[in-house]
């Protein structure tokens, strides 16, 4: 049994050991003979649960106890008590089951007759000294040499009957132990042997003690019922039968409950109860009847629990109590850790749990009433307790069985006697230990308030017992728990106790502590203790021990502590105030999460004095922490006063702080706040917080929205204890001029003003422009200051060196884009400014150009009479068209314009000259001119006419050039040519020329057949219809004169050409030709004005041409 | 029907009551701030769950709770129960109520359509409560597409 | 009668607590802590179990003095009755009951708009109601 408190109520080992059947083992001599060594070693290490074997050496010098003479009759016999003292131990111990006699003899022993003569003398010495008991014995003959197949059976079976027959053994109970390898298998074996005989020796016992009960008698013999089923079931348990033992302790337990508990026997019976409770529990846990367990155990403290016994010796019944509660904790305890699977409900601690309760009792029963047992009665009534015969008996009157008063005065001194003796008893020995194993179980069972709730009751005993410092130590790890909780009531309670613990055991900083959270709001002592443990700190800060707030023995012990403490050297105390809601409290905060460098990091503290008192602070400083140091920075203030905190005040301090320049891009961060109180000289306290306020809510933000909130709103101000540096934003005003959007070529001019008031000089500007985008960088171009400069390659960089307040600081850019889209160009300036020290500073800037097409470009191609043309023919003139359409917002001037011909395309103007120079365009004008230029060669594919130059600008902008190539269409040969020559406009009824000429300009013959179609607005004069045949090389004119009839645009005769069907040239000329050159060369109308009053007027045409007759 | 329009009829006069004061408050801030009429319901919905879930059973889990919202929670309040609950098992429900109470009477269709969200915030809120108080942290907004329907999304809060 | 009535919060923390025994306060307020860790253990098997539905939890603490009985809102707000085990009066139905009728004040309470959840309860009509709920005398 495990946890056994040192005490006189404890249960006797020989009850809790677990009772083995006891096998005796004699002629091994294992000092001398190192073969019966091994063999002892091998049975005596066997394990014991596995065999149910004890096995117990017994030499020749042994004595068994002695046989007591046979009862035959009950009649006159009357038991002095139920349960002998010795009698467990008897058994257990002393009378074996088997005896085994070893003897060394082979079957070949050529001293065979002698040794068997030996060996027969041996078991018949034992059968002797065990006359009178059922005692099992067997022979184990050693043999040396293995028995071999082929040796003469029948010669060994001669020798068995002949030693059997002289030991006057059955064959059964001779065994052969070959001394070899394989020991342990042949122990196993016998034991198995041994086991048998065990339990047949056993079960006679039982026999023999059942044999009894017939003699019995119910009004005399109660006690031996109660005892002989006892021992039927202690026998039943040394056979390893636990179903026959929990029967036969049940009927033990059940005749017992039926005896009258008088004064006399009550205690008695109470041992009794409890020892055969305690088996039949211990068996219900084995036999896997743990429910039943815990039932018998409840019943069994019920029925006993109001039984006191004498009211002097009310601890004794008490403690009783405690052991079983204590005792049933273990076995439990014993069972889970078998596997019995235990749940928080039902566990042992519940029953450890008990036992506080009942050993708390006990100590109060003690206090009461053996407060004045200092002396010991003589003669000594408790003389011979150790060798009473019973169980449970007072040995001031052993066997006493009537109920008759005893002695009063004997009764009395016994009771002086026990009273005293409980007086020496240390219970809060008892209790801690008890409440120790409660708190195991506790924690295992997960009830972690009832632990903490046994850990307070603990330590409550630690402080009764008188030590405060163990007691103070389980306090203080406590709180935490019920603070989290918000268990205020208990916290206080708690905290008083620990409060008193640190004033005996003078642990100044702890005392402090407790008495601020003792002092806060939170606190439920009531205001005049608040008063009291106020005026204790303010003795404390004035250097005087202060007042005890409960009068105990040890005061003046701790006033000397506390002397000591408070006339020593100056001492400061760190005291840790993070989780403790003191009445002081503080929050501190940075006001922004990022400072510049250059600016002040400021720092709000906040300080709450919840208390009902006045309380002055000494000084107030935080440890700010930057990568390297931490540094502490302390509140300075006007006035004293300022640090005087009322009741219930909150006061806010600001603190700057100047970052340094190796903070930037660090973190600041406050790692603690310190208030200190107390004296400057000793003892000063610094109070460490971590500034986040010790708030501790649960409740939904939602829900107190609507609150009105104090002056300075404590709770609702979060705590913010950490910061960056970042570099100094330039107080700069970069200032970028350009007039976006940027067009496709221009050079882009975007201007960089670095204009503002600086008050410093500025040191090692630095521009770095780059392109945001990576896309775009191929189709960008930048140029810095001028555009005589070389083209940048990006990041640009530009060294503007140091600057003095009064500069303006220009810098100019050109961006060139070939594409459309978006140019995001970041700007970084750094530079040191050039205060008291040098502070790095930075800015970034972003310009985002847009960059757009300034204009479309289109060109037509055009016949002569604007025309849409299809295809080009050799040396047939055609008008290009470029059109410049503006897109952009800004409006454009054409500087010059340029078209460049390529070969085998050629002008048809003397001179080309723009005709848009100088002019305007603006977002969605047109600007348009036109080249005439014919073309010589024959081309299959579209030519390229050539390229377009356009010289343009923004008004005030830089020149931009932009080169376009013009492409043309396929060009065509026919070998006729055909132009018309005709005047501007024609008169009503004046004649007017038109000459065709048609041109062969092939190598061969032309035949065509001519025709002119009639107009309804004309007469005319010529051939109407007529053959012709062009020589290669020659010209053919047609001449006719029209005379107009109508005014208007009027339709001309149609000219229509056509090749003769008896044709006999190639096929080069083909009428489609025809009808194309028809179309493109000649016009379809005229204007024909109306006649003028009076004398009609010849054209000028007319007049100058002579009218030719056609040929 | 008299006695349920003063529910009605309060609930519009809280709607212009906090806008009132928080154009007042907040004159610049494009957004209307319904932040406070959220905080409302929340309260609402905190305290009146306790009411709700007296002669309840203990709720077996999280969607066990939330039908008891789509349900008795929903009559109590809007006299209708939800019509449409959806979830996602991952924490996401969809509450569709397919006529509104505070909506029914405003619009049939998407006139005020923008308005709606003043209109749902403060149910928004009465839900959010009602769950934290039974132990659910979430998130709820609502969508409203074409009146008088309305879905709240319930998002629950793991942490 | 009961000897003590007590309201603990989500966080565990008292809400309200009252005792016909203003002396055995403290003690009675550990034991109360002490079985909230029942309670704990039998709404983290309850999920597993679903007998545990109901919100009276029957008895958390059978002490040789007292008996301690739970029942827990839905709203995890938990109600705690000590009784003395010397009175057989009151039975299981007597128990329910009476938390019933806390149950409802406390809901009641919750809707007094002078009344933030999670505070400590300290409305004087609740606490009349709440005390004669612990006397037995509605």
């Amino acid at each position: 049994m495990q946890n056994v408190i040192p005490d006189q109520h404890a249960f006797p080992p020989e009850l809790c050991a677990k009772p083995l059947s006891l096998v005796g083992i004699s002629g091994l001599d294992t000092r001398n003979n190192a073969t019966h060594k091994s063999i002892w070693d091998v049975f005596g290490n066997t394990k014991t649960d596995v065999s149910g074997l004890n096995y117990k050496l017994i030499d020749n010098a042994y004595e068994f106890p002695v046989v007591k003479p046979k009862r035959n009759s009950y009649e006159w016999y009357i038991p002095k008590g139920i349960l002998k003292k010795n009698w467990m131990e008897k058994h257990l111990n002393k009378i074996p089951a088997v005896m085994v006699i070893f003897y060394d003899l082979d079957w070949n022993d050529p001293q065979w007759n002698e040794k068997m003569i030996e060996c027969a003398s041996r078991v018949q010495s034992i059968r002797v000294a065990l006359e009178g008991r059922n005692t099992k014995l067997s022979v184990v003959l050693i043999q040396n040499h293995s028995v071999n197949p082929g040796d003469d059976d029948s010669h060994q079976t001669e020798r068995v009957n002949a030693l059997c027959t002289s030991c006057e053994l059955n064959p059964n109970s001779l065994f052969v132990l070959p001394h070899g390898d394989h020991l342990q298998g042949y122990a196993t074996r016998l034991a198995g042997a041994f086991n048998d005989l065990a339990q047949n020796y056993y079960h006679t016992e039982i026999r023999n003690v059942k044999s009894h009960r017939e003699h019995l008698q119910k009004q005399t013999h109660q006690y031996l019922f109660v005892r002989h089923q006892f021992k039927m079931g202690f026998l039943s348990e040394l056979k390893q039968d636990l179903h026959g033992a929990h029967k036969h302790y049940t009927h033990a337990y059940n005749n017992l409950l039926e005896i009258r508990i008088v004064d006399t026997n009550a205690m008695e019976i109470r041992t009794v109860a409890g020892f055969i409770n305690y088996k039949l529990c211990r068996l219900m846990f084995s036999l896997n009847l743990p429910r039943d367990a815990i039932s018998q155990f409840k019943a069994h403290t019920e029925r006993f629990k109001t039984r006191y016994g004498f009211q002097e010796l009310s601890f004794e019944h008490h403690a009783w109590m405690a052991l079983q509660n204590q005792v049933f904790g273990d076995i439990f305890d014993e069972a889970v850790k078998l596997g019995l699977p235990a749940v928080q409900t039902q566990h042992p601690g519940l029953y450890y749990q008990q036992a506080v309760h009942h050993a708390t009792l006990r100590k109060k029963a003690c206090e009461d009433l053996c407060k004045g047992s200092n002396v010991y009665p003589l003669p000594d009534p408790l003389e011979g307790i150790a060798t009473m015969d019973f169980y449970g008996q007072r040995p001031w009157r052993p066997g006493k069985m009537t109920s008759d008063p005893p002695d009063p005065q004997v009764e009395w001194n016994g009771i002086k006697a026990l009273q005293f003796l409980e007086n020496q008893v240390n219970h809060s020995i008892i209790i801690i230990t008890l409440y120790g194993l409660a708190v195991a179980q506790f924690k295992t069972y997960r009830c972690p308030r009832t632990r903490r709730f046994l850990v307070v009751q603990m330590a409550d005993e630690y402080y009764n017992s008188g030590d405060y410092g163990k007691a103070l130590t389980l306090f203080s790890h406590m709180l935490w728990d019920y603070r989290s909780e918000c268990w205020w009531s208990l916290l206080s309670h708690i905290l008083y106790k620990a409060l008193q613990c640190a004033f005996l055991t003078a642990r100044i900083d702890d005392y402090v502590i407790f008495t601020l959270e003792l002092l806060g709001s939170k606190s439920t002592l009531p205001k005049s203790q608040k008063l009291q443990i106020f005026e204790n700190l303010n003795s404390v800060f004035r250097k005087q021990c202060p007042e005890a707030i409960v009068i105990l023995p040890e005061i003046k012990k701790s006033r000397v502590l506390w002397k000591n403490l408070l006339g020593e050297a100056p001492q400061t105390y760190k005291l840790e105030m993070n989780n403790i809601v003191s009445c002081l409290d503080c929050k501190v905060r940075f006001q922004e999460e990022k400072y510049q460098v250059d600016g002040l990091v400021i720092i709000e503290i906040l300080v709450r004095n919840s208390s009902d008192f006045q309380i002055t602070l000494l000084g107030i400083s935080i440890s700010l922490e930057n990568y390297v140091k931490n540094t502490e920075i302390c509140v300075e203030t006007t006035t004293n006063q300022d640090f005087c905190f009322a009741a219930g005040q909150v006061k806010r301090f600001i603190i700057e702080y100047k970052p340094n320049p190796a903070d930037i891009n660090k973190e600041l961060e406050i790692s603690s706040v310190h208030l200190y109180l107390g004296h400057m000289q000793n003892p000063l306290f610094d109070l460490q917080f971590n500034g986040l306020g010790n708030d501790i809510k649960s409740i939904p933000m939602e829900l107190v929205h609507f609150r009105n909130c104090e002056s300075i709103d404590f709770d609702n101000i979060k705590a913010l204890l950490k910061c960056s540096v970042v570099p100094r934003h330039s107080k700069l005003a970069m200032h970028f001029e350009h007039a976006k959007p940027a067009l496709v070529g221009e050079w882009y001019k975007i201007r960089i003003n670095l204009a503002d008031s600086r008050d410093y000089q500025v040191n090692n500007l630095i521009f770095e422009i780059s392109l945001q985008d990576d896309d775009v960088s191929d189709t960008t171009e930048f140029k810095q200051m001028s555009l005589d400069n070389e083209l940048e390659k990006l990041p640009i960089k530009v060294s503007l060196g140091d600057i003095s307040p009064s500069d303006q600081c220009v810098t100019v850019l050109y961006m060139r884009a070939f594409t459309t889209g978006e140019r995001n160009l970041q700007v970084n300036v750094s530079f040191n400014l050039h205060n008291d020290d040098l502070i790095p500073s930075s800015m970034e800037e972003f310009i985002h150009v847009s960059v757009v097409k300034p204009f479309d470009f289109s060109t037509k191609i055009l016949t002569t009479h604007f025309e849409e043309l299809i295809k080009h023919y050799v040396d047939e003139t055609f008008v290009i068209m470029p059109i410049i359409n503006c897109l952009s917002p800004w409006p454009l001037v054409i500087e010059n314009t340029e078209l460049d011909y390529h070969d085998n395309v050629h002008n048809e103007d003397v001179s080309i000259s723009s005709q848009l120079i100088g002019c305007e365009v603006s977002n969605g004008e047109t600007a348009s001119e036109i080249y005439m230029a014919n073309t010589s060669k024959v081309s299959d594919s579209p030519i390229l006419i050539g390229n377009y130059t356009i010289h343009w600008k923004r008004a005030n902008g830089e020149s931009t050039i932009t080169k376009i190539p013009i492409n043309g269409l396929i060009v065509d040969f026919i070998p006729l040519d055909l132009s018309v020559s005709l005047p501007a406009y024609g008169l009503v009824r004046t004649p007017l020329l038109v000459e065709y000429q048609l041109k062969n300009k092939s190598h061969h013959l032309i035949q065509l057949d001519v025709s002119v179609e009639g107009s309804e607005a004309f007469m005319f004069a010529g051939h109407k219809q007529f053959q012709t045949t062009i020589l290669p090389g020659d010209r053919r004119k047609l001449k006719y004169n029209l005379y107009p009839l109508i005014a208007g645009s009027v339709s001309l005769p149609r000219l229509v050409l056509s090749v003769p069907e008896n044709s006999t040239d190639g096929p080069s000329l083909r009428q489609e030709h025809l009808n194309s050159l028809l179309h493109r060369s000649l016009p379809t109308h005229i204007y024909v004005m109306p006649q003028m009053k009076g004398q009609p007027e010849l054209t000028n045409v007319i007049k100058r041409c002579e009218m030719i007759n056609l040929n | 029907m008299a006695d349920e329009t003063v529910f009605d009829f309060l609930h519009s006069e809280l709607v212009n009551y906090v806008i009132e004061q928080s154009e007042l408050k907040n004159k610049d801030a494009k957004d209307e701030d319904l932040s406070n009429l959220e905080y409302l319901g929340f309260s609402t919905g905190y305290r009146m769950i306790e009411r709700l879930t007296k002669e309840m059973p203990r709720f077996k889990d999280e969607l066990d709770t939330m039908k008891f919202i789509c349900t008795d929670f929903w009559t109590a309040i809007y006299r209708k129960q939800i019509d449409n609950l959806r979830t996602n098992h991952q924490g996401v429900y969809v509450l569709q109520d397919n006529g509104f109470r505070f909506l029914n009477n405003i619009s049939n269709g998407k006139q005020y359509l923008e308005l709606a969200p003043r209109y749902v915030t403060f149910t928004c809120g009465v839900v959010r409560g009602g769950l934290a108080n039974l132990g659910i942290n979430s998130l709820v907004t609502a969508e409203v597409q074409s009146m008088p329907s309305c879905k709240f999304h319930i998002q629950v809060q793991r942490s | 009668m009961a000897i003590c009535v007590a309201i603990i919060g989500k966080d565990n923390s008292p809400k309200y607590f009252a005792c016909s025994n203003p002396d055995d306060e403290i003690n009675l307020q550990y034991k109360v802590l002490s079985s909230l860790d029942v309670i704990e253990e039998k709404l983290n098997t309850a999920n597993k179990v679903t007998d545990f539905r109901e919100l009276f939890l029957g008895t958390l603490y059978s002490l040789e003095s007292h008996k301690i009985y739970g029942y827990v809102t839905n709203t995890k707000i938990k109600f705690i009755i000590v009784v003395d085990s010397t009175n057989t009066a009151l039975r299981d139905n007597e128990i329910r009951s009476m938390f019933r009728k806390i149950h409802s004040i406390y809901a009641d309470n919750i809707c007094n708009p002078f009344h933030i959840p999670g505070e400590p309860i300290t409305s004087k009509s609740f606490h009349d109601k709440a005390t004669s709920i612990m006397f037995g005398t509605v």
